[in-house]
């Protein structure tokens, strides 16, 4: 992964949400991964709609989610940028999207800075 | 008065199987000009036919290499979006390798989506009424398991008391098996999606045996092997042994209509999630997935996409044919590496369990939701020395909630065949039943009860009738009969039947019916009974994803 590929890039250390939309994301259903360290849950807000990212990692990280995908849902997910609380993040043009339908989605992430 | 219309319960869910692909590309070329990957014969360009088709519509409209990054992540095994459908291309070869490491070490379905399952009242794991083992007066009108087997013990219309095994499954789950058609979608498939959900998901097949009745046949003997009897002996009758099949039984669920847009069935929507734990097995499924994932982008870590060849390959030809060349040889090559991994194969087991698993939770969530309009039930039974019957039932079913779930069924039965003269006509007899359940103790629980208390009436507009075989001796005498017969045996009229029950449902979804039943006669002999039942049933769920994993998806 890289910079180029990432879905979302952001500052080192940033503290951000993800939305998704269409899909709700199920309860303790978002896990930070980052190669050679431990996953991290993350924090699933009561809608389901958006988790929080800590502190984003340096470099390549990924974001699973738990989708728990409605019926008569013919849209793909929208995944963005919601709240940005420290640092900076920012959704890649065009926006990522996930399939519908599809659980697990994964979010790729880039953390700028060491 | 609430106005039902007759909708199936993926009447929604095939609505948007039909709809287009996503909104993360550009312009399409003409479709007429672009091959539909997702008819590929081969695996890998199957599972990943919808970003080669939405890559290939990209290019054909002049994207560039960023704005067609969403396809491109997909497609590259180094990224984690591409894992998902490499555990779709890989698991028929993966999981052939890994069948014995899966069934042993893997094979365990969450025990909280277990416990959704065992508060559910309207499951039906034990055969008909009108066999010689069952402990279920009415029949139910949900679902049966992924894959369930009861036996039971105890009879209720009949005079026999007879010992059955009854295994429950749907008709998706062997659809998959068969074909291999198990796509990671789960849920909102296309393609194929649309006749799976409307026929083959809300349809339930089960299959009883007879344990204990031992059946005999008539065979031609070929001469005397000893003595001498006056009378030659052209034909004995000959013990078949048990385990004869004893019934077939198909059932399919109609839903009420529903409108997945009103505010009031989102609302019943986030409840049957929770209800049926969705959201367990959603969480569940993504372990599984994050661990192939991680292996995956590992191993193929040097197999980067080359992303500016693939795309010059797609404009060198717009058909969509050196595409799929081109990712089928960039992905046999990364794959054969990452299969090499020892550990994947169980990992990707577990993923196709745990599929089939959301899969399943999902659907019964959307029948919580919706609610059960009807289910319809037809039934192939073959009584022991009694003629075969085809019996078409209608079962309906109101929730009230904590309060308990009431059951209506009505239905009539059928003879198969009637022999020339016969004195009785096509209708065997019509029946109506109800039962009510409700969880006693446990509720939320692993390790709950249940009381049932169930009354049926069924009327038979004549006596029943037993086939007495050829070479059945006339009593009082040594006559052999030589073509069989057929003799009314029992009254006509009306036989009614209560029922009272008492279920254990222990953790793993083990599930032991006690019941206690009084007729005022049964169908072969006058008088009333006052009879027992019991049985139990074990959810294999955690076994049938093993199944369509073998697979190819």
């Amino acid at each position: 992964m890289s910079q180029d590929t990432a879905d979302i890039v952001g500052s080192k250390g940033a503290k951000f949400t993800i939305t998704v939309a269409t899909a709700s994301i199920a309860p303790n259903g978002a896990t930070l991964i980052v190669s050679g360290q431990p996953d991290q849950s993350l924090s699933v807000s009561a809608t389901g709609q958006f988790v929080t990212v800590p502190s984003l990692p340096s470099g390549d990280s990924t974001v699973s989610l738990a989708l728990v995908w409605p019926p008569g849902q013919t849209q793909d997910a929208a995944v963005g940028v919601g709240t940005v609380t420290t640092g900076t993040a920012t959704a890649a043009d065009p926006p990522p999207f996930i399939d519908s339908g599809r659980t697990p989605g994964f979010v790729a992430l880039f953390g700028v800075g060491q | 008065m609430k106005k039902f219309v007759l909708v199936s319960a993926a009447i929604a869910i095939a609505s948007l199987c039909s709809q287009g692909q996503t909104n993360s590309v550009p312009a399409t070329a003409p479709a007429s000009r672009v091959i539909d990957f997702c008819q590929d014969s081969r695996p890998d360009v199957r599972a990943y036919c919808k970003d080669l088709n939405d890559l290939q519509a990209a290019v054909n409209g002049g994207a560039t290499k960023a704005e067609a990054r969403e396809s491109l992540n997909n497609l590259d095994l180094t990224q984690p979006a591409a894992s998902s459908q490499f555990i779709t291309a890989t698991s028929n070869i993966v999981l052939a390798k890994a069948l014995t490491s899966a069934v042993s070490s893997k094979a365990v379905a969450s025990n909280a989506m277990q416990d959704a399952g065992q508060a559910r009242l309207d499951r039906q794991t034990s055969p008909t009424t009108d066999t010689s083992g069952t402990t279920s007066l009415v029949s139910k009108a949900g679902s049966s398991e992924l894959l369930s087997m009861a036996l039971n013990t105890g009879a209720l219309t009949e005079s026999v008391n007879g010992t059955t095994a009854t295994l429950n499954t749907n008709a998706d789950q062997v659809f998959r098996l068969i074909t291999g058609n198990d796509p990671d979608c789960t849920v909102t498939c296309k393609g194929v999606g649309r006749f799976e959900s409307y026929v083959l998901n809300p349809t339930n097949i089960s299959a009883s045996l007879d344990l204990a009745q031992q059946s005999t046949k008539t065979a031609a003997t070929t001469g005397q092997a000893s003595g001498a009897t006056s009378t030659p002996v052209n034909s004995a009758t000959i013990p078949t042994g048990v385990g004869k099949l004893s019934g077939i039984t198909a059932r399919y669920q109609l839903l009420n209509k529903f409108d997945p847009r009103s505010t009031a069935f989102k609302t019943k929507w986030q409840n049957a999630v929770s209800a049926n734990k969705v959201g367990v097995a959603a969480v569940t499924l993504m372990g599984a997935t994050n661990s192939v994932m991680k292996l995956v982008t590992a191993d193929a870590k040097d197999f980067v996409l080359d992303r500016d060849k693939i795309i010059d390959t797609a404009k060198s030809d717009p058909t969509g044919v050196a595409l799929a060349n081109f990712f089928d040889n960039y992905f046999s090559d990364a794959s054969q590496i990452v299969l090499k991994d020892p550990s994947i194969g169980p990992y990707i087991s577990q993923v196709m369990q745990d599929r089939a698993a959301y899969r399943k939770v999902w659907f019964d969530a959307l029948q919580t939701a919706a609610g059960n309009l009807f289910t319809f039930e037809y039934d192939y039974n073959r009584p022991l020395n009694q003629p075969i019957t085809h019996n078409f039932k209608l079962i309906y079913a109101y929730d009230f909630a904590n309060a308990g779930m009431l059951t209506f069924n009505g239905s009539a039965s059928l003879y198969g065949t009637i022999p020339a003269g016969a004195k009785y006509g096509r209708l065997h007899y019509g029946q109506v039943s109800t039962e009510y359940d409700r969880t006693v103790t446990g509720t939320g629980k692993s390790f709950q009860t249940q009381l049932s208390l169930a009354g049926y009436w069924q009327y038979q507009p004549n006596p029943s009738v037993l086939n007495i075989p050829a070479g059945t001796v006339a009593p009082g005498t040594d006559i052999p009969l030589p073509n069989g017969t057929q003799e009314f045996v029992g009254t006509a009229g009306s036989l009614w039947v209560t029922q009272a029950k008492f279920t254990l449902k222990g953790g793993g979804n083990v599930q032991i019916p006690i019941a206690v039943s009084w007729s005022n006669k049964t169908d072969l002999l006058q008088g009333s009974k006052v009879g027992g039942q019991v049985g139990i049933s074990y959810n294999f769920s955690s076994l049938a994803g093993l199944f369509t994993g073998a697979s190819n998806q």
